[in-house]
């Protein structure tokens, strides 16, 4: 049980002293196939965990990078820059944070970051292009440069806004005159079952807005404010 | 109990607790050894320096966030546009830009010379609402060996030194002259106040 609670406290301790950020180990892709995919791979480990690892890349001399997370693939982080993005020398870097909020740790930066030269020519063994042409798609990348407008999903269901046309009085059989008879009864089981249909859609638009709230809370902030205080690093000594 | 059967007693419950608290050897990461001294949590001023500044950093953001000082020592401040999903590191600075007047070369002038430093994990993976509310309490100090150089950041590693070079080679930025005696306690002993950056006047 003693050992249990030393264990314990220990890796509290441990984790409660972590401030550094992941150790990312990477061996630099010095050339590329054009259009073929590039794989990348990193090492990263750090004893809180690691966090949003991330591979940024772009055109050499572009200002923009593009993103792709970097999945755990055994011992590795692995991410793949796309065929359609290889067409000329490509630069990259590698980040992550750990579970504390440590780093970001980099391999390579926004302003130094790696470069590949691409050719025609295939690269060595190890040089990091692989040809697949089946993942020249990234499902990762949330700003593919072959998709314009990766966010839109327009809905092809939309027929909101039309309604049937219960107007039309015509006789078919376009015999025996159309006229309309103005002493016609009241249809009373049609507006009925209307006004249970509208006392229906009622209740249903009360539930929807009491139970839906609740049963899906809003999405939790992407920004905050931390409002800090803390005490002075010192107390104050009386006059001995 | 005697006074003199008092002496050994009390002696060895404070051995007892040194070994058993922080005031043990700890083996660093790289296999040194380094004391960890409980400075400088509760350091007691006769006269606390003035003009003492603070910040705040966040992990992940560049830039430090100015605090306000009270009169008294304490700070306060709002941190805006931190971004969630991930738990973050604030650490709190307490220092003063200290004037030099022949300083080494190579060393910015004034001087930033680390008083105090604290460190808390916030939650902010889900948080409830835009607004955070972090406390930092007197256990949050760090302890002198734990100090790091926020200012020294490595963009490459994500990583803050925790020794500068300027006066002492390897020395804790919370004790620049490595005398063992934090930088805000050599200045707390004003008026007869110790000099930080010389390690034979502690």
């Amino acid at each position: 049980m003693l050992t249990v609670l030393m264990i314990t406290a220990l890796s509290a301790s441990a984790s409660a002293r972590d401030r550094k950020p992941p150790k990312i180990h990477h061996t630099p892709i010095a050339q590329a196939q054009i259009n073929k995919v590039v794989e990348v791979r990193v090492a990263i480990t750090d004893r809180s965990g690691v966090f949003d690892p991330t591979l940024y890349y772009r055109t050499a001399g572009a200002t923009e990078y593009l993103r792709s997370t970097l999945v755990e693939t055994g011992a590795e982080f692995v991410a793949t820059i796309p065929a359609a993005a290889v067409t000329a020398d490509i630069e990259y870097f590698v980040e992550a944070y750990d579970e504390l909020g440590n780093g970001p740790a980099r391999v390579g930066g926004p302003s130094k970051p790696l470069r590949v030269a691409v050719s025609a020519e295939a690269p060595p063994a190890n040089g990091g292009s692989t040809d697949n042409p089946a993942a020249d798609g990234d499902p990762d990348n949330p700003v593919d440069p072959d998709d314009p407008n990766p966010g839109s999903k327009d809905d092809p269901d939309n027929s909101g806004g039309e309604g049937s046309n219960g107007g039309s009085g015509g006789d078919p059989d376009g015999a025996g005159g159309g006229e309309v008879d103005e002493e016609e009864e009241i249809p009373w089981a049609i507006i009925g079952a209307a006004a249970g249909g509208a006392v229906l859609l009622a209740a249903g638009v009360v539930a929807a807005v009491l139970i839906i709230p609740a049963l899906f809370p809003p999405p939790p902030p992407g920004e905050v404010t931390i409002v800090v205080s803390g005490p002075a690093p010192y107390s104050l000594r009386g006059e001995p | 109990m005697t006074r003199r059967s008092l002496v050994p007693a009390l002696g060895g419950a404070a051995l007892l607790l040194c070994a058993l608290s922080s005031c043990a050897p700890e083996q660093g990461e790289a296999g040194s050894v380094r004391m960890q001294l409980t400075l400088p949590q509760g350091v007691a001023c006769a006269a606390p320096p003035g003009n003492i500044k603070a910040q705040a950093w966040v992990t992940g953001m560049n830039n430090p966030y100015d605090l306000v000082v009270s009169s008294s020592g304490e700070v306060s401040g709002e941190l805006e546009g931190v971004t969630a999903r991930i738990d973050r590191t604030v650490t709190l600075d307490y220092f003063i830009l200290d004037n030099l007047t022949s300083p080494p070369t190579g060393v910015s002038n004034p001087y930033r010379l680390l008083l105090a430093q604290a460190y808390k994990k916030v939650a902010l993976t889900e948080p409830e609402d835009d607004r955070v509310e972090v406390v930092f309490t007197d256990s949050d100090f760090v302890e002198l060996g734990e100090c790091l150089d926020m200012t020294n950041y490595d963009e490459q590693t994500g990583e803050s030194n925790n020794t500068v070079d300027y006066f002492v080679v390897g020395a804790s930025p919370c004790d620049v002259d490595a005398d063992t005696v934090s930088n805000l306690e050599e200045l707390c002993t004003s008026p007869t106040a110790t000099d930080p950056y010389d390690p034979n006047d502690p």
